[in-house]
């Protein structure tokens, strides 16, 4: 009876199993409400698309963050999106689907991450159980050719005749197609961010893509996850921070400055008017002297409610972010006989249909925003910019890439002048992965990718 | 030659004879003892010779025969508590001489001689050797005991309580946030002190050897009443009281400048940086409500708490019937106990019937039952903490020019909610009256007991006992409350289940007139066992009906069982000889569920020992010290795990970022898992700790004055603890075995009786004094630092530090020059914070002690109890708040001339050589204090936890027998009554006693706790 005693001691509260198929939308919402949330807010200020009002996020707007900024973000995407995603990887030898789906999802989640904050744990990193509890640290061009080289292999992986996650897939409901698209379409972005440092291998891996007719994204393929009832706690993350703290920010005058000076209908959909019936804007870093309401509130647009509704959408990749790279590519002249201004158009009319704005007149000759080929990187990165307002992380990763628009620190920020460059590491790393987590400063060293 | 002695020994109070007294004729071997009659008789020499009489619980008495040959001997009841006899392990009685472990036994008297409904508190500032702490003052409060510093890292500290020997539960059982909403008591408080006859701490293992893994951290022996030694008369006592309650310290808030900021008045701007109080006419704050004047004049009131909480009253009443006769014995009780709060329609009520009986059969059966059952109710038990439902949240932001006397009215007739200003907070009497945390804890405990007498001194005794609860909760939102407006509510509810067995033989034998042998032969079976469903609704629909019936969206649920069983046997065998030298071994083994199948198994030993060198040596003897016994042990008590640590598991999927609502699976109708974010260890070994004391008892003139001391040092290895790993691990913790902690200190106890007259005056003095020092001595491989807990701030911490005391507060502090000087930024005029968190400061005090001064005249009787504590400290973020936001008396100062802080200001020369030179530069006074960071900066909330406490005063009178006689009544007495009257600590804005985690082991931390209380009141005794 003494050797039975441990009998009770199963646990009758948790599996100790779960089928993969139960483990992807987990995975899905966790990075994904990452990214359109906590991930997305800093960088939404800093690239100035929004601003403060309030003092829930000045220290952000101000560049003031810590080792503790971005902790839960850090520590729900390993320890959990990315977590998840290695077990199906790693439980579903028979079921090839399976793990080029979680293959695909691993590979986004790795490189926002590695976008975010430079040299991350890749190789050594989710082998907790095993007993590497200490992951060292690979630097980031490692972890890009890594993840392309994960990416191919799932695109190789699919197979028709097998089973697919659907029900349970909350962004492509197990259209495997649809995946391989978003596969090469990752591959896509991921090579063009290596523009600046690497224009040789950004060129060839572009090109390759483009040429060999590989499918990507097309029009109406975009890749997002639908969020759900406030009620169920299934809402959309801006939506949460909107319901929550709707005063604390709005939209900051350098991005409503430049919606101004190109006549942009799309103001109307980004933006709300503010109380006195306009759009405006005010100046990044909450100074003393914002314009108040009778309430007390500071006069300013707050954000569409396109993007604050519970069910608003939070997109990973969407066919304009194709389009773009095509334009772009076409600009550098990487392709031969690339029409560059038709790619342009093309471009920034998928980014207004995203929206369900009409472009008009916005592109004729004479209008701001009509094609000039001698201003035409400088156009294309600054419509780039408008078209990924609310999509923070990827604003930030594209502004650090071209430099463009040139943004003015925010006033009261605490770093002479420096917008910051990457994410902190988080103190969970700092402190229980001493001596791997290499010493960077925000400030003055910017991730591998970025040399201007 | 030789001749005999006879006589009789009769009780000096009753004139009883006394059966069973040792009679010695001293300096020999030569004894006997007496008959059931009290007669005894003894061969002595032919000339001279002096007998000695002693008895457990009287006075020795000594007696030249001289040419005597009857010898009659008066023997007088011992107070002293050096010859008592205690209950030891498994309620087993011992002489505590023969004891070699510090014990302090407490009896009904001191227990409850203040009138304290709460039994765990009533302990505050009267044993050596602990540290109790009364967490908030609301009602139904936790209250936390440490005995002998803190031994495990993140399992809890809390000593196990056992009653009649059988352990119950005394879990702060919590499913909602602690740092915010309502917090509940440990169940402890189910018990009612005034079925209590006496209370024995057992602080080392070796102690609480026997009561197994669970009596690590200590062990509260409580013995109930009973109708023992009535002598066939029925007893019925009668105890009432009432007392009120009040706050014992409000914060010192400066009275000079309105709300406001920039000197410009603004109601609900947050802050105290308005206007001089001048009675200029403002805009009024309350226009919301309907008869109130457009403009009122500007004055300072009593601040918002002071206008908002009340006096608190509790009435307790309790009747007891006692009787038996030599063979059964019984004794029956009700009470109830009534308290309303300080904050408004809060209360809670505990009720009990208890039943306890006796008996001893002809055929060497005895038999024993008792069972108490108890309900503890509260319709309401406030909110506290960071929560827009928080008033003491509100008050961290509230001046002293609003007045809330309108906002009693606080619904509009369309249901609406009536507030002021912003809306950003909520009325707190819409808060108290509509969104009330009610809780109902129904509970039975008891035991059955039968023991066969084989022989004298020899008795084996089944005993089964059980504590059982149901406990559950119920918090409820209103619609329309601010942060809230839809309305929720949860249910929660814990089924509490312990059966422990126990049979065992008990030996106690005198082996000729030189040996005493004692021992316990057992086996223990100890299940527990609780399941929790707790379940919420996100909205309601029809206002204040709270039931899944009538919710929007769904419900949401978790379920959790949690069992375990402990089987051990055990062993105790205490030698003795010739009543001054005692050895005492025991050993146990454990078989516990929660470790690993192949080895569930743990030992572990202990053996102590005591010698009275008074009466081994009787020429130690002398006119000054009349009795001294020295005792020393050394022992180990091992602990298993939690349930279900061995392996890792999943849950449903879902996450949150700490800021807003975050996400639940199903999502969008989705079911979703996640691996859990602990790694499982399926290798655990039992924790130990390892300790050893020595120690003296000291009697002086016949103890008049008796001292002990003891100084113990204890070792707490191999602990199971959850160690936060690199999350890129793809896991937060992992469980692990590690981790060393070590307690030294010393404890002394000093009884006395300075004064006692022929007139019948007395004074009597007891101080008991603690110091323990703790230290973490080792962690997890090369790890530093261990989180308690979470403390609730994003940069203050609960940490176990290495090198540091446990637990330190940890976070940033300001940076200083090698003299100890503050460096102040040029700048700001601030102080400059260090770039690193680290630990700023220790939380266990220096030293704790407890004065009690007792002085008796003819039936009325003084007692005096004063509390002290030296060092410690605590993070207060309410101090924090009344500084940064201008409220706090000290912001008045410099308000026109501005501040110079008093520190220095660094500069580098070009040659890096650094020199300071005091700060001058004079800042605004609220940019000062508006610039420090809230919960960035530790320093500015931490405060020096040392106090001083009239803890407990009573003045009592009892009616004198003549009088008595003439009446029905037995005994009839009356007192006045006072707890926490006075407090003295260095800062003048909280009670530094006061926690955010209640029970919980991240002490130091305070923001936006309730105060605690002062309270006075009467009592009424009466026994007929």
């Amino acid at each position: 009876c003494l050797e039975d005693i441990t009998e009770i001691n199963e646990n009758p509260n948790n599996p100790e199993a779960v089928p993969s198929n139960f483990l992807l939308p987990s995975a899905q919402v966790q990075g994904t409400y990452y990214l359109g949330g906590e991930l997305n807010r800093a960088a939404s200020f800093w690239v100035q698309h929004w601003a403060t009002t309030g003092g829930q996020y000045q220290r952000i707007d101000r560049y003031d963050v810590t080792d503790a900024t971005f902790n839960n973000a850090w520590a729900q995407i390993y320890a959990g999106a990315l977590n998840d995603l290695q077990i199906i990887i790693d439980q579903s030898e028979e079921l090839p689907n399976y793990r080029a789906q979680a293959r695909i999802m691993k590979a986004y989640y790795f490189q926002m991450m590695a976008d975010l904050f430079g040299d991350i744990p890749y190789t050594e990193a989710l082998n907790g159980v095993a007993g590497n509890i200490t992951p060292a640290y690979d630097e980031q061009r490692d972890v890009y050719s890594d993840i392309i080289a994960e990416l191919d292999l799932a695109i190789d992986e699919v197979d028709e005749e097998s089973a697919v996650i659907a029900t349970e897939d909350l962004i492509a409901g197990g259209d495997m197609a649809l995946w391989i698209k978003f596969a090469n379409s990752i591959k896509l972005v991921a090579y063009m961010r290596l523009s600046e440092v690497d224009e040789n291998a950004a060129r060839d891996g572009v090109s390759a893509i483009l040429n060999s007719g590989a499918p990507i994204l097309e029009s109406g393929d975009d890749v997002e996850l639908i969020f759900g009832s406030r009620l169920e706690t299934n809402a959309n993350p801006l939506f949460q921070q909107e319901f929550n703290r709707a005063t604390d920010y709005g939209a900051s005058d350098t991005f409503v400055a430049i919606l101004e000076d190109l006549n942009d209908p799309r103001v109307g959909t980004l933006l709300r008017r503010d109380v006195n019936g306009d759009y405006s804007g005010v100046p990044n870093g909450n100074p003393t002297n914002l314009p108040q309401d009778g309430s007390g509130n500071t006069i300013v647009s707050r954000i569409g409610t396109v993007f604050v509704q519970e069910t608003s959408p939070v997109p990973l990749l969407t066919y304009y972010d194709v389009k773009f790279v095509e334009a772009e590519a076409a600009i550098r002249g990487w392709v031969n006989g690339a029409n560059a201004q038709q790619l342009y158009e093309e471009a920034v009319t998928a980014a207004f249909d995203y929206y369900g704005v009409a472009v008009g007149n916005y592109l004729d000759s004479g209008q701001p925003a009509a094609y000039d080929a001698n201003n035409a990187y400088d156009q294309l990165m600054t419509q780039r910019y408008i078209s990924l307002f609310a999509r923070g992380v990827e604003a930030y990763n594209e502004w650090r890439r071209s430099g463009i628009p040139a943004l003015t620190p925010a006033q009261n920020n605490i770093s002479g002048g420096i917008i910051p460059l990457r994410y902190p590491y988080v103190n969970a790393e700092l402190t229980n992965n001493p001596g791997n987590p290499p010493a960077v400063n925000i400030f003055n060293d910017p991730v591998e990718w970025d040399v201007n | 030659q030789s001749r005999t002695v006879s006589g009789k020994v009769t009780g000096a109070d009753d004139g009883e004879p006394i059966p069973g007294v040792n009679v010695l004729l001293k300096g020999t071997g030569t004894g006997a003892s007496t008959d059931i009659e009290g007669n005894y008789k003894l061969t002595v020499p032919e000339e001279g010779g002096v007998l000695v009489f002693s008895f457990i619980g009287m006075k020795k008495k000594e007696e030249a025969i001289g040419s005597r040959s009857v010898v009659d001997v008066q023997m007088e009841l011992s107070v002293e508590q050096l010859q008592e006899v205690l209950v030891t392990g498994l309620g087993v009685e011992r002489q505590a001489k023969s004891l070699g472990y510090a014990t302090q036994n407490l009896d009904s008297d001191e227990i409850t001689k203040a009138a304290n409904t709460n039994l765990l508190s009533s302990l505050q500032g009267k044993v050596s050797g602990v540290q109790i702490n009364n967490s908030t003052g609301a009602v139904g409060g936790a209250t936390r005991i440490v005995v002998r510093g803190p031994t495990s890292l993140t399992n809890g500290n809390q000593p196990l309580f056992v009653i009649d020997g059988v352990p119950i539960d005394n879990t702060q059982r919590q499913s909602t946030d602690l740092r915010s909403g309502a917090s509940f008591s440990n169940s402890g408080a189910d018990i009612n002190p005034d079925d209590i006859a006496s209370m024995t701490v057992l602080k080392g293992p070796s102690a609480a050897a026997l009561y197994g893994s669970r009596a690590a951290n200590g062990v509260i022996l409580i013995t109930t009443k009973s109708g023992k030694g009535a002598k066939g008369k029925t007893s019925i006592t009668v105890n009432s009281s009432v007392t009120f309650d009040n706050v014992l310290r409000y914060p010192e808030f400066q009275r000079t400048y309105a709300t406001g900021s920039g000197g410009v008045y603004n109601p609900t701007g947050f802050s105290g940086w308005g206007p001089k109080f001048e009675g200029q006419t403002v805009y009024n704050p309350n226009d919301e409500w309907e008869g109130q004047p457009d403009s009122v004049a500007l004055t300072a009131k009593d601040q918002f708490l002071k206008q908002f909480l009340q006096t608190g009253t509790t009435f307790n009443n309790s009747i007891s019937v006692s009787g038996g006769k030599e063979d059964t014995h019984y004794r029956m009780s009700f009470s109830n106990a009534t308290s309303e709060g300080i904050v408004p329609s809060t209360d809670v009520t505990r009720t009990t019937a208890t039943l306890k009986a006796g008996t001893q059969l002809a055929n060497n059966f005895r038999s024993e039952i008792s069972a108490t059952y108890t309900l503890t109710q509260s319709g309401n038990i406030p909110p506290a903490g960071q929560t827009q439902t928080s008033f003491m949240w509100q008050a961290l932001y509230t001046g002293v020019d609003l007045d809330i006397s309108p906002w009693k009215d606080y619904e509009a007739p369309d249901g609406t909610q009536l507030e002021y200003g912003s809306g950003f907070w909520n009325n707190p009497y819409w808060v108290v009256n509509k969104n009330r945390t009610s809780q109902r804890r129904d509970r039975v405990n008891g035991k059955v007991l039968l023991g066969y007498k084989f022989a004298e001194g020899i008795e084996l005794i089944a005993r089964v006992g059980t504590d059982v609860y149901v406990d559950a909760r119920k918090g409820r939102t209103a619609i329309n409350t601010v942060a809230n407006v839809d309305g929720a509510f949860y249910e929660d509810q814990f089924v509490y289940n312990q059966l422990n067995s126990d049979l065992f033989l008990n030996v106690d034998k005198e082996i000729g007139s030189d040996f005493s042998i004692s021992g316990v032969l057992g086996i223990n079976d100890n299940r527990r066992r609780v399941q929790n469903v707790f379940s919420s609704a996100p909205a309601i629909v029809v206002p204040d009906l709270y039931n899944y019936s009538n919710i929007d969206g769904q419900p949401t649920a978790t379920n959790n069982l949690n069992e375990r069983r402990l089987f051990g046997v055990y062993g105790n065998l205490n030698l003795g000889f010739r009543n001054w030298a005692y050895i005492d071994f025991t050993a146990r083994n454990d078989w516990s569920s929660t470790l690993p199948a192949d080895a569930n198994t743990f030992f572990y030993p202990s053996v102590s020992g005591s010698v009275i060198l008074t009466e081994a040596i009787p020429s130690l003897e002398n006119d000054y010290m009349t009795y001294l016994k020295l005792r020393g042990n050394w022992g180990q008590v091992g602990n298993d795990a939690n349930p279900y640590v061995l392996s890792s598991v999943y849950g449903q999927g879902g996450t949150f970022d700490g800021l807003f609502n975050g996400i639940n699976f199903p999502f969008n109708g989705v079911t979703g898992f996640s691996a859990g974010n602990r790694i499982g260890t399926p290798d655990l070994i039992p924790e130990i700790t390892t300790s050893w004391e020595i120690g003296a008892e000291i009697g002086f003139w016949n103890d008049r004055l008796t001292l002990d001391a003891t100084y113990f040092d204890s070792q707490s290895s191999n602990q199971i603890f959850n160690v936060n790993i690199a999350p890129s691990s793809g896991y937060t913790t992992v469980t692990r075995n590690a981790g060393l902690m070590t307690n030294k200190g010393i404890e002394l106890l000093l009884t006395g009786t300075p004064i006692r007259t022929k007139s019948g005056f007395r004074w009597d003095i007891q101080a008991n004094w603690t110091k323990v020092d703790n230290k973490v001595e080792e962690l997890f491989g090369d790890l530093e630092q261990l989180n308690v807990g979470r403390a609730g701030f994003t940069s203050v911490s609960s940490v176990a530090y290495l090198g540091q005391p446990y637990p330190v507060i940890y976070g940033r502090s300001w940076r200083r020059n090698d003299a100890g000087e503050v460096i102040v930024s040029q700048s700001t005029g601030l102080p400059v914070l260090t770039n690193e968190q680290g630990p700023v400061a220790k939380v266990i005090p220096d030293w704790n002690g407890g004065l009690r001064n007792n002085f008796s005249y003819k039936g009325i009787d003084l007692s005096i109890l004063f509390e002290m504590r030296k060092g410690g400290n605590l993070y207060s973020s309410s101090v924090s708040h009344y500084r940064v936001n201008g409220f706090a008396k000290e912001t008045e100062l410099g308000r026109e001339s501005g501040i110079v802080f008093n520190g220095v200001a660094e500069s580098i020369s070009t040659e890096g050589d650094t020199t300071y030179t005091k700060n001058s530069l004079v800042v605004d006074n609220e940019s000062f204090w508006s610039s420090f960071s809230l919960f960035g900066d530790t320093e500015l909330g931490l405060v020096d936890a040392s106090f001083i406490k009239l803890r407990e005063v009573s003045l009592g009178y009892g009616l004198p027998k003549s009088i008595l006689d003439k009446t029905p009544f037995g005994s009839v007495y009356v007192s006045a009554v006072g707890r926490n009257l006075w407090l003295s600590t260095p800062n003048p804005y909280i009670d530094p006693e006061v926690s955010m985690f209640g029970a919980a082991d991240n002490q130091g931390y305070e923001y936006a706790t309730i105060p605690s209380t002062k309270s006075w009141g009467f009592n009424l005794k009466f026994t007929f």
